[in-house]
């Protein structure tokens, strides 16, 4: 405690010894009802409990309800007593007519009862929150669901065009080589002075292992629900073969490449046949090849 | 009813002896009447009919006079204890025997440390413990003034006389003794503002 607070707490101790009838009040001390006093005081009163408690009587809670109930019914006959005098005086009836102490409603009830509504309200509304937390974490948990469900798509999707292009990539390699190799063998393809489709041209690139083979056309028309076919020509007999069907791409260009090629292989052609055509050729040839010329 | 009572604190128990409701009173006659017959048994010398009397005496006031009792300036322990050591020292006074008192308080001064296990409850139980062991803490001197302040009746001019010490000294060990408790008792107080 500092020194200029020493006076300040010597007043306010020497108001509660005053409040608690130890001293005669200080002249001058006004601040009777400061905190700090209020502390004092307190403090006064916990010294009794300096001194060891002592079991009481067991008639003294007795004697003193009894007083106090005594004293009341003594102010009730004692006003009983000042009406009667009057009404003889003014020669009046009178009647007493004992009054129930009415029930004090206790607050605690009333507090209760506030308690118990209010409990009511919480548990209802925990209730209400609750069911609508649930149904946010349902639909949370759908949506997390669902979200899992298409990244495995996209991911799965994601993996098969990487493999789709692995592969492309693969096959442009080696078409590349095929293409730029100088031991390949090249096949113009033409269209014949019949075909419908006078521009179409075309080249067929075969490896030295007469397997693989790679063919670029250009040139064509829209197919529409017709397809162009690719046939080789086998044999002295010049027995077609199906080789596949190629698609239009951008423009009006064409390729299409296998690793297999028929054995004794003299010519190629392609023809524009029905889609759900089978067997032989029927259709009008395209483009037509049989010179097999090397690339020096 | 009466289980509702016992849930209360003494200030709710107060605004019902307001409304004259004798149930509530009952109640503060329970958690206290021992505290202010221990009190009052102290300040009158040791006669447990006369301290009794005196309880007696300072509960009847404090029902007449609930309206008057304020929670902003003290707890209701506290105002009943100044009640009742009041009306003890006014008995005291009465019969001429304060010196006597005072010197039967020196006597009993190595009696403050009986246990007093069983008759109050809990919370008095240890608040008295730690009240004691404070004051024990206190310089002899410190301690006997507060004492005879408090349990004797004697103003600081009558313990100045008594003891052969200068007025001045009586209200500064007063006054340090005072100090030191408001710290060390701090907690206790705090419960009860």
């Amino acid at each position: 405690m500092t020194q200029e607070n020493q006076p300040f707490e010597d007043e306010a101790i020497q108001a509660a010894i005053a409040e608690f009838g130890m001293e005669s009040p200080v002249d001058g001390i006004s601040d009777s009802d400061g905190p700090r006093v209020r502390e004092y005081r307190e403090l006064l009163g916990l010294m009794a409990l300096a001194a060891p408690p002592a079991v009481a009587s067991t008639d003294l809670k007795e004697r003193l309800m009894t007083e106090l109930l005594g004293e009341e019914t003594q102010e009730v006959e004692h006003l009983v007593k000042k009406v009667q005098e009057y009404s003889q005086e003014k020669n009046l009836e009178t009647k007493v007519i004992p009054i129930m102490r009415p029930e004090v409603p206790a607050a605690s009830g009333q507090w209760l009862r506030w308690a118990a509504a209010a409990m009511l309200f919480g548990i209802v509304a925990l209730g209400a929150v609750s069911t609508f937390l649930y149904r946010q974490i349902d639909t949370m948990n759908q949506r997390l669901v669902n979200l899992a469900l298409e990244m495995e798509d996209a991911a799965s999707s994601r993996e098969l065009n990487l493999a789709e292009t692995r592969n492309l990539l693969a096959d442009t390699k080696q078409n590349l080589t095929l293409v730029t190799s100088s031991s390949t063998e090249i096949c113009p393809l033409r269209a014949p002075g019949e075909s419908a489709i006078p521009t179409a041209r075309g080249i067929l690139y075969i490896a030295p292992d007469h397997q693989h083979w790679y063919m670029r056309v250009q040139g064509l028309k829209q197919s529409g629900d017709r397809q162009y076919r690719l046939w080789f020509l086998v044999g002295d007999g010049l027995s077609p073969v199906d080789g596949g069907s190629l698609d239009l791409q951008a423009g009006r260009e064409a390729t299409l490449g296998s690793a297999t090629m028929p054995e004794n292989t003299k010519a190629v052609k392609i023809t524009l046949e029905d889609r759900d055509a089978s067997g032989d050729p029927n259709s009008p040839v395209v483009v037509y090849g049989d010179d097999m010329l090397r690339i020096l | 009813m009466e289980g509702m009572l016992k849930e209360l604190e003494d200030r709710e128990l107060m605004i019902r002896i307001r409304d004259r409701n004798q149930e509530a009173f009952a109640e503060l006659f329970d958690r206290h009447a021992s505290l202010l017959l221990g009190l009052t048994r102290r300040v009158v010398g040791g006669n447990l009919g006369e301290a009794e009397d005196i309880v007696q005496e300072a509960l009847i006031q404090a029902w007449h006079q609930a309206d008057r009792y304020n929670e902003k300036r003290s707890s209701v322990v506290t105002w009943l204890v100044m009640i009742a050591r009041s009306r003890a020292i006014d008995r005291l006074r009465s019969r001429g025997v304060r010196q006597r008192a005072a010197d039967k308080l020196k006597d009993e001064t190595s009696n403050v440390h009986e246990s007093a296990k069983g008759f109050t409850s809990v919370l008095h139980d240890e608040r008295r413990e730690r009240l004691l062991k404070e004051l024990t803490q206190l310089p002899p001197e410190q301690r006997n003034v507060l004492e005879l302040a408090f349990f004797g009746g004697l103003s600081q001019r009558q313990i100045s006389d008594r003891e052969g010490i200068p007025l001045g000294t009586v209200k500064t060990r007063t006054l340090l003794a005072m100090r030191k408790l408001r710290k060390t008792l701090s907690e206790d107080i705090k419960a009860l503002l």
